[in-house]
């Protein structure tokens, strides 16, 4: 059925995207990347991150350590995978609840307009002016609270420390930034919503008596795409380096647990002695944020409504 | 036709009306640009001549110091930490000076000479007769007897009011314990002071009043009026509350047998004496014989009384200049302001600008003016400490407040002989909380204990000459610890072996409370390792911003802490007296009757080594239960310019600027 | 015109007041106050300074007291460093600004022409090679470009300090370092909104009549192309001027960012108070200035 429809804008969207090789590079970089993160670490191929042995710390890459060793004599490879797999969880868990709620307060506001519009931007206004540090401590202090209250359950509900280990401390972080990072998005979302409800075809759509609910999903958020994915891959590292930011104001993810933001910030303090252990994290950071960032442009070209008409 | 013509004559003419325009922007762009040409260049001139390299400082003999962060202000009775001590005692001067080589030696400051007495309860100091403030007025023994005074006023609430405890009378008057001076020494009541001795005026912290006690008084219901006047006591409650208890006398818990006239004699002169200082009563023990003499009783043998006046918590403040601004008890009024402030050290306050900088100059009334070779020193509050290393690199400064350890290495090998690494008094430890499951028993706490690897912590982590310590008081003086502790993952897994956890270690859920503090995370994974490869034991890291973890490490919400004390003064007591029972540095929940009965059997000994020696045993009585972890004594790390001389090491840091030269 | 921005003031002040009300509570729901210590004071003590600092009342009686001195221009005492306020805000505020107007300065001088350029060179060389150093720009952080700016420009160059704040020349290293991030991410707004424009009907229909491409972008293009940026820019401004933490720690810069951190972690009510004041009526002139331009760029942002 979908393959006869071929028409539809995800299916086209596909096409477009596969003809651009930059994007398409980036997508198969990023599948690789999320596998070495989450897959190799479990296999034995890796050493354990928290195997620590002072007397070796600093070491050269050598055969036994690929990358070498951190300060406390950890493999710096094993580190930086694991340290992966929490960059990218919470750049993507904390991008993905930034969306959903930015998304809908902003097309809400913009949609509505008038009273509804006014309060709910002023309301924006108002959590944007708040000191950062303080809602995060509040957040993760009722979130860890919680999650730690459920820890057994979870436990023996899920049975794998690994992940309640994942559930209890990352989570909360993801959440925390998530909530607390969406305001620029709904600002973008409802500034777009602005103008395109004012464009002919939508006012058409109104006048002929179509429900908001098509209005908003097919008229409106197809012209939303384009601005989301740019401003979702911007979202992304910025929200990967507020976690290392957080880690360092004691309110971010708890030890051993590492991530890249927190190995580039220890990493800059070694920038004289041992550049390493700046280099290595940063190169598979910035990688990353490359490939996605491509993938972000080639999305955005292909679900452009108005290049569908070339 | 014409009119095309004129319209287009117009046009030309509009045009060049623009065109003109054009032009006139673009000489005034090319005007602006010149001028922005000449201010750089002048900026560059000036920048060469005035704002320079480190050896123009050194050439005008002005001292650059890293100095950490911004202190919290410069009243020596106010403040309570390092970096305002670092910039106090260059402004300010205490009776006694540091030697700059020979810690035993005191030299004179504030004070010409001083005699005290056989055991050391009262000493005499004599002022300098030619010590003058830095405003020109004479220093006198009654500018001291005031500011212990202002320090120990109950309503002024100095924060390290008790560094001045030694002093007769003094805790009894800094605390309020009006009942002392009202009631016991009162014409008509002082005969019956044996009976009145049980009422209940200090309050009864067991009392719960948390949820009340910033509610108003009269708003209170019946039952909890009663319980915040048995919380707070007579001494601490507000006029409208003794005037509530003298009109029901239910509210108060008195004993049985007083009687009611009594009990109304006792308001009416705690009503009459409401908010009034009682100084006069208290007798403290510091009295100005004359201008020139000073007078302190002690209400203990004190031979260290010499190295306490060094602390700026005994530093003088200048009366005229305090009362100027307001009165005795005030605080935060305005003599600290830059402008205002009056010193009696070598240098002079000369600017404060927030996060900035921090400068002070000779002052020329100093009664020593003439051996202090500085004219000047400028304190940076530099918080990082990598920009801090960058900046001494960069000769821009001439001492850093520290050197992070990564820098330690690279420091000694390309700027050998700037860095320097000395001892510091202070002891790094972890604190169990021995009142929580499994660390309440003590063959877990030595178990864990003799599981850590201190040496292997400092020689791959810390990096920075620390010594392994092997007691809770660093080694000072006369003083050696008697027990011998270190790392023995033997003996560590046999104190396991005795407890229930022996077969099941990972069974101990312990929470390792550490800080945002630069290098806290790195520790507290060290130790995680260790304690996990030698006892199985797996504990769980919490790192929490600073004041959540001081928070929880009060309140005892935490397992094992990180932690540090830097001695006050050379004595073994700064180390040893915070872990009494109640004392608020403790956070340990552990207390012992027998280890305090050996601290006060040591207050009253008049021979010094006899008192050392007591206060051996009581540390060991202290480390043979095991409370804490001690980890390493600190050692101070820094970068120090070639060109600053007569800088010696130090073990509090408290570097005596006066006798500190700069040359190339 | 003038009605719409009597309103958006009017808006303004409820938002600030709104915004302290809520600072005001939620700073005194963490753990710890301002006379959390390293080193503990007696009962005693710690209840007469509760009293210096006007914490010993309860917290309505608190807050009212706290809105009484505000409106008679008095804004408190900071507890940690025993100074006014107003002091504080008045040495740390100028420096600020010079820091976030010249960062943003050269946000703009850089970020808008390249996001112009990449959107018009689509899918190029100079469009993926001005992506690429865009995105790089993000992924290095204030915390690694600062050290790096600071050990190889500025020991190689006479008159650049390493950190430090004295003339204007200290000024370049902490600004470009504060600038570039949001220079980077100008350009991908830039682009974006470029792209979309470029794409609507209205430009082919002048890129077929045969208009020339400077042409279309001066008229057409560029006022609608720039909305998102503008929208961007409004609050990063405020930002750049409050949140410059990371700069002014490794360049020593005296500015406000500091406080906002330092306030919050030592639990320094007033100044925190102080702050949040300051950085809300920032929020609320930079939004009604964006959005002002905005309508006036594009008139179907009006809402009304």
């Amino acid at each position: 059925m979908k393959t006869e429809k071929g028409n539809s804008l995800w299916s086209d969207a596909w096409l477009r995207l596969k003809k651009n090789r930059m994007a398409f590079i980036s997508l198969w970089l990023l599948i690789f990347i999320f596998a070495i993160c989450f897959i190799l670490p479990a296999t034995p191929l890796i050493k354990s991150a928290r195997d620590i042995d002072l007397a070796n710390s600093f070491a050269a890459p050598s055969a036994q350590h690929l990358l070498g060793t951190d300060q406390l004599g950890r493999d710096l490879l094993s580190r930086v995978l694991n340290g992966g797999q929490v960059s990218l969880l919470v750049g993507l868990i904390a991008t993905l609840i930034s969306i959903i709620i930015g998304v809908s307060y902003g097309a809400i506001s913009g949609y509505k307009g008038g009273k509804i519009d006014t309060v709910l931007m002023r309301i924006v206004d108002v959590l944007y002016g708040l000191p950062f540090l303080i809602l995060v401590i509040l957040f993760s202090i009722v979130i860890s609270t919680t999650a730690k209250k459920h820890e057994p359950d979870l436990l023996g509900f899920l049975g794998s420390e690994a992940l309640v280990n994942l559930i209890v401390n990352i989570l909360p972080l993801c959440l925390t930034i998530g909530f607390l990072g969406w305001y620029t998005m709904a600002r973008v979302v409802r500034s777009q919503v602005l103008s395109t409800k004012k464009l002919e075809y939508v006012e058409a759509a109104v006048s002929l008596g179509l429900t908001h609910k098509n209005i908003l999903f097919k008229q409106i958020l197809p012209n939303l795409l384009g601005p989301i994915i740019v401003y979702t891959t911007l979202t992304i590292p910025g929200f990967i380096l507020t976690e290392a930011t957080l880690s360092f104001l004691g309110v971010g993810v708890q030890p051993p647990n590492s991530s890249w933001g927190i190995m580039l910030n220890e990493g800059a303090n070694y920038m004289e002695t041992k550049p390493l252990l700046l280099i290595f994290p940063s190169i598979v950071f910035a990688v990353t944020l490359l490939a996605l960032n491509f993938l972000g442009d080639g999305l955005r070209d292909a679900l452009d409504p108005k290049a569908s008409k070339d | 036709m014409f009119k095309k013509v004129a319209e287009n004559l117009k046009l030309t003419k509009k045009r060049c009306a623009r065109q003109e325009k054009i032009l006139q922007f673009a000489t005034n762009m090319k005007r602006a640009f010149q001028h922005l040409y000449l201010l750089i260049i002048t900026v560059t001139l000036c920048h060469c001549k005035s704002e320079s390299t480190l050896d123009t400082y050194t050439e005008k003999k002005i001292l650059i110091i890293g100095n950490s962060n911004e202190p919290a202000g410069l009243d020596p009775q106010v403040v309570t930490g390092v970096i305002e001590s670092t910039i106090l005692r260059a402004t300010s001067e205490g009776l006694c000076v540091e030697d700059p080589v020979d810690a035993s030696i005191h030299r004179p400051g504030a004070a010409a000479s001083w005699i005290a007495n056989d055991d050391f309860t009262e000493w005499e100091f004599k002022l300098q007769r030619n010590g003058f403030w830095s405003d020109g007025k004479p220093i006198t023994a009654q500018d001291f007897v005031f500011s212990y005074h202002r320090i120990l006023s109950p309503s002024f609430g100095a924060k390290y009011s008790s560094m001045l405890y030694y002093m007769k009378g003094a805790e009894d008057y800094n605390k309020d314990h009006r009942e002392l001076y009202l009631i016991k020494k009162s014409t008509q009541l002082s005969k019956k002071w044996d009976a009145l001795k049980s009422i209940n005026f200090r309050g009864d912290e067991s009392v719960n009043i948390k949820g009340f006690e910033r509610s108003e008084f009269s708003s209170l219901e019946v039952e909890d009026k009663k319980k915040f006047i048995k919380g707070n006591g007579l001494n601490q409650i507000e006029k409208d509350t003794l005037l509530a208890v003298k009109a029901d006398p239910s509210l108060f818990e008195w004993p049985e047998h007083i009687d009611i006239k009594t009990r109304n004699a006792i308001i009416d002169i705690y009503i009459n004496n409401y908010g009034k200082d009682l100084w006069e009563h208290a007798d403290v023990g510091v009295i100005a014989i004359d201008d020139y003499t000073l007078k302190i009783n002690l209400r203990s043998p004190v031979p260290f009384l010499p190295d306490l006046t060094k602390h700026y918590t005994w530093f003088p403040v200048p009366k005229h200049a305090v009362l100027k601004y307001g009165t005795i008890s005030e605080r935060r009024t305005k003599w600290t302001e830059p402008e205002n402030v009056v010193t009696n050290g070598p240098f002079k306050m000369k600017t404060w600008k927030f996060n900035y900088k921090i400068e002070v100059e000779k002052n020329p009334f100093y009664w020593d003016e003439k051996s202090v070779k500085l004219n000047g020193i400028v304190f940076l509050p530099i918080s990082n400490t990598y920009t801090e290393a960058r900046m001494f690199y960069n000769d821009q400064l001439h001492v850093t407040y520290t050197l992070a350890p990564e820098l330690i290495e690279y420091s000694n090998k390309n700027h050998p002989k700037s860095t320097r690494q000395e001892t510091y008094l202070g002891t790094n430890f972890l604190r169990f909380n021995n009142n929580s499951e499994g660390l309440n028993d003590v063959n877990v706490r030595k178990a864990i204990a003799y599981a850590t690897d201190s040496k292997s912590l400092i020689k791959y982590v810390l990096k920075g000459g620390q010594n392994a310590a092997t007691g809770i008081v660093p080694p000072m003086g006369k003083y050696k610890a008697l027990t011998k502790f270190g790392f023995n993952p033997e003996k560590a897994r046999e104190y396991l072996s005795k407890t229930k956890y022996a077969d099941n270690p990972e069974d101990l859920q312990i929470i390792l409370l550490t800080t945002d503090k630069e290098g806290a995370k790195t520790v507290a994974e060290a130790l995680q390792a260790m304690w996990l490869k030698e006892l199985g034991i797996d504990v769980k890291i919490e790192q929490r911003e600073w004041a959540s973890y001081q928070t929880r490490m009060s309140k005892l919400d935490y397992g094992i802490a990180t932690g540090g004390w830097i001695g006050d003064y050379p004595d073994p007591t700064t180390f040893l007296d915070m872990w009494k029972k109640g004392d608020g540095n403790n956070r340990t929940g552990w207390s012992s009757d027998a280890y305090e009965e050996k601290l006060k059997q040591a207050e009253t000994t008049k021979d010094p080594l006899q008192r050392i020696e007591t206060l051996q045993r009581a540390e060991a009585v202290f480390m043979a239960d095991m409370p804490i972890v001690p980890l390493y004594w600190y050692s101070s790390n820094y970068l120090l310019h070639e060109s600053v001389k007569h800088w010696h090491p130090m073990i509090m840091r408290n570097q005596p600027y006066k006798f500190i030269d700069l040359n190339k | 015109m003038l009605k719409t921005i009597l309103d958006r003031l009017i808006q303004g002040v409820v938002v600030i007041a709104c915004l302290l009300t809520l600072t005001f509570f939620l700073i005194r729901l963490i753990p710890g106050d301002p006379l959390t210590d390293e080193k503990a004071m007696s009962a005693q003590v710690r209840k007469q300074n509760m009293k210096i600092f006007h914490l010993d009342k309860s917290q309505p009686v608190q807050y009212v007291y706290y809105w009484k001195n505000l409106f008679a221009g008095e804004m408190g005492m900071s507890s940690k460093k025993e100074q006014p306020v107003s002091k504080i805000i008045r040495q740390s505020f100028p420096v600020s600004v010079i820091l976030g107007v010249c960062g943003m300065l050269i946000a703009i001088i850089i970020g808008i022409p390249a996001g112009i350029i990449a959107a018009l060179r689509h899918n190029s060389a100079i469009d993926n090679g001005a992506m690429f150093l865009a995105m790089l720009g993000i992924s290095i952080p204030a915390f690694v470009l600062g050290p790096l700016f600071a050990k190889f420009i500025a020991t190689q160059i006479p008159f650049l300090k390493v950190a430090g704040w004295g003339d204007p020349f200290d000024w370049i290293l902490p600004s470009i370092t504060l600038g570039l991030g949001t220079a980077a991410y100008l350009a991908r707004i830039t682009r974006a909104g470029m792209l979309d424009v470029l794409s609507q009907d209205f430009i082919r229909t002048a890129k077929a009549k045969g208009v020339s491409q400077n042409g279309i972008i001066i008229k057409h293009a560029l006022k609608g192309g720039l909305v998102p940026a503008i929208a961007y820019v409004g609050p990063a401004f405020a930002m750049l001027i409050t949140g410059s933490f990371v700069v002014e720690t490794i360049f020593q810069v005296p500015g406000m960012g500091q406080h906002f951190v330092n306030a919050t972690k030592d639990r320094d009510y007033f100044l925190l108070q102080g702050m949040v004041l300051l950085f809300g009526i920032l929020i609320v002139m930079v939004n009604l200035a964006a959005d002002i331009l905005l309508t006036y760029l594009n008139p179907r942002l009006r809402s009304e």
